[in-house]
C-alpha cells in the first residue's frame, strides 16, 4: 500500500536532480560573472603593463658633469616633463624622445636614485645598471 | 506494490550536497584560470627583469694573441636578441658618445674593432676609463679588460680587417740606458725572432715574437724589459707588452720595439 506521506525515490530524484541543477546554474552564472570580472582585471593590467612596456626609458650613463644619457627603448615617442634625483626635483621642461634614439639631458645633478616622470603619468625608476658587476 | 518513501528532510541533504558539488567545481575552475592568469603576469615581469644582460669584454687585440688595437667582444647571455645601439666612452669626464647598430642575435657574441665605431684605437685610450654599452632591450653594461679563451671569440662574428692585402709589422731592437737615453742596436739582429726589418702577415694572423733574455754590446749587458708596439704612421703612444714571447695579432701595420735595458755593474 502506498505511504501518503511520502514520495518515491524517483521522484525525489528528480526534484533533487533539478534543484541541484537550478542552483548550479545560478552558482555558475555568479562565478562566471566573477571569472569574467577577474578576467576583464587582468586585461586591464596587461593593457597597462602594455602601456608600460611601450613606454620604456633606459638610463645608459650618468656623467659626473650631471648630464644623463636616456635612451627610448620603447615602441612610441616618450616626453620626458620631469627628473628627480634623491627624490628631488631638478629638472622640468620638455623633451621627446624618438624611438631607439638616446637623448642627452643636462640636470646639472648627480645622485643615487633617478626618477623620470612622462607626460603619460608614468614615472620610471632608472638604475645604473652599468655598475653592476662585470 | 509498495513503494520506498524518503522523508523531504533527505531531499534538500541531497540537494544540498548536488548543490556544494558543483560549487566547489565552478570554484576550482575559476581559481585556476586566476592561477594561470597571475603565473603569466609573472612569467612576463620576470622577462622584462631579465632583460639586462651583455658580457662587455674590452681586449688588446684577439686571443690568443694580443695587438695595441682595443676589441670589444659582446656575449649576450639570456637568449634575446638586440641592436646595440649605443656606446659612450667616458675618460676623466671627456665624453664620447656613438650611436651605433650592431646586431646581435640571441646567445651570440661579435667582437668589433672600437675605432669602426669611432671610438679611440689604441687599447691606451681604455685606461682608467669607463665604456658603457646599450642595447634596444634595455641592457645596459660596463666593458672590463678580462682574459678571454679563444673558444670564447672565434665563434663570434668578428669585424673584417680594417684594410685588403698584407699588413707590415716593423721590428727594431732599442736599448736603453740607466739615464734613459735610446738608441737603436744594428748589431742586435740575432737577439730577437723575426729579426729587425719589415714583415709582411696576413691579417689576423699571430707573428710570435720572441726576445733572446739579454744582449751584450761594446762590453754593456742589456736585459730585455719589453715590446713597445705603435701604430704605422704613429699618432698615439707605443702600448707596452711584457710578455715574451709575444704573440702579436696582427690586425694592423705596427712598428714593434724590442726594447733592452741596461744593467749597471
Amino acid at each position: 500500500m502506498r505511504d501518503k506521506r511520502g514520495v518515491s525515490v524517483a521522484a525525489a530524484s528528480a526534484v533533487a536532480l533539478l534543484v541541484a541543477v537550478a542552483v548550479a546554474i545560478v552558482g555558475f552564472s555568479i562565478y562566471a560573472r566573477n571569472a569574467a570580472a577577474v578576467a576583464g582585471g587582468f586585461e586591464k593590467e596587461a593593457g597597462s603593463q602594455a602601456v608600460k612596456i611601450s613606454e620604456r626609458l633606459t638610463l645608459v650613463y650618468w656623467s659626473r658633469d650631471g648630464r644623463i644619457w636616456l635612451a627610448n627603448d620603447g615602441t612610441d615617442p616618450v616626453t620626458v616633463i620631469q627628473i628627480y634625483v634623491n627624490a628631488q626635483l631638478v629638472w622640468s621642461g620638455e623633451q621627446t624622445i624618438q624611438p631607439r634614439q638616446t637623448a642627452v639631458i643636462e640636470i646639472g645633478s648627480v645622485g643615487s636614485s633617478l626618477a623620470v616622470k612622462t607626460s603619460s603619468g608614468a614615472l620610471h625608476m632608472l638604475a645604473k645598471e652599468w655598475e653592476r658587476g662585470g | 506494490m509498495r513503494r520506498k518513501a524518503i522523508t523531504p528532510a533527505s531531499v534538500i541533504l541531497f540537494s544540498l550536497t548536488v548543490v556544494l558539488l558543483a560549487v566547489t567545481a565552478t570554484y576550482l575552475s575559476v581559481a585556476t584560470y586566476v592561477n594561470v592568469q597571475a603565473g603569466n603576469r609573472l612569467g612576463l615581469e620576470a622577462s622584462q627583469r631579465s632583460k639586462h644582460e651583455l658580457r662587455l669584454t674590452l681586449l688588446p687585440g684577439l686571443p690568443p694573441g694580443k695587438s695595441p688595437k682595443a676589441w670589444l667582444v659582446i656575449h649576450e647571455e639570456h637568449g634575446v636578441g638586440t641592436l646595440v645601439t649605443d656606446m659612450i666612452l667616458d675618460k676623466n669626464g671627456a665624453i664620447i658618445h656613438r650611436t651605433v647598430g650592431e646586431r646581435l642575435d640571441e646567445g651570440r657574441c661579435i667582437a668589433v674593432r672600437l675605432e669602426r665605431l669611432g671610438l679611440p684605437r689604441s687599447i691606451r685610450d681604455y685606461d682608467n676609463s669607463t665604456l658603457v654599452v646599450h642595447a634596444v632591450s634595455g641592457a645596459v653594461g660596463k666593458a672590463f679588460k678580462r682574459t678571454l679563451n679563444p673558444d670564447a671569440v672565434y665563434p663570434c662574428r668578428i669585424d673584417p680587417p680594417v684594410r685588403h692585402g698584407n699588413f707590415t709589422v716593423n721590428i727594431q731592437v732599442t736599448l736603453e740606458d740607466a739615464d734613459g737615453g735610446r738608441r737603436p742596436c744594428g748589431s742586435c739582429r740575432h737577439s730577437v725572432s723575426p729579426q729587425p726589418g719589415s714583415h709582411m702577415s696576413q691579417p689576423h694572423k699571430i707573428m710570435n715574437l720572441t726576445a733572446a733574455h739579454n744582449v751584450t754590446v761594446s762590453g754593456s749587458l742589456y736585459v730585455f724589459s719589453h715590446w713597445e708596439i705603435s701604430f704605422t704612421p704613429p699618432q698615439e703612444q707605443p702600448v707596452t707588452f711584457t710578455e715574451n714571447p709575444l704573440p702579436l695579432f696582427v690586425d694592423d701595420h705596427y712598428h714593434v720595439d724590442a726594447v733592452y735595458k741596461k744593467q749597471e755593474g
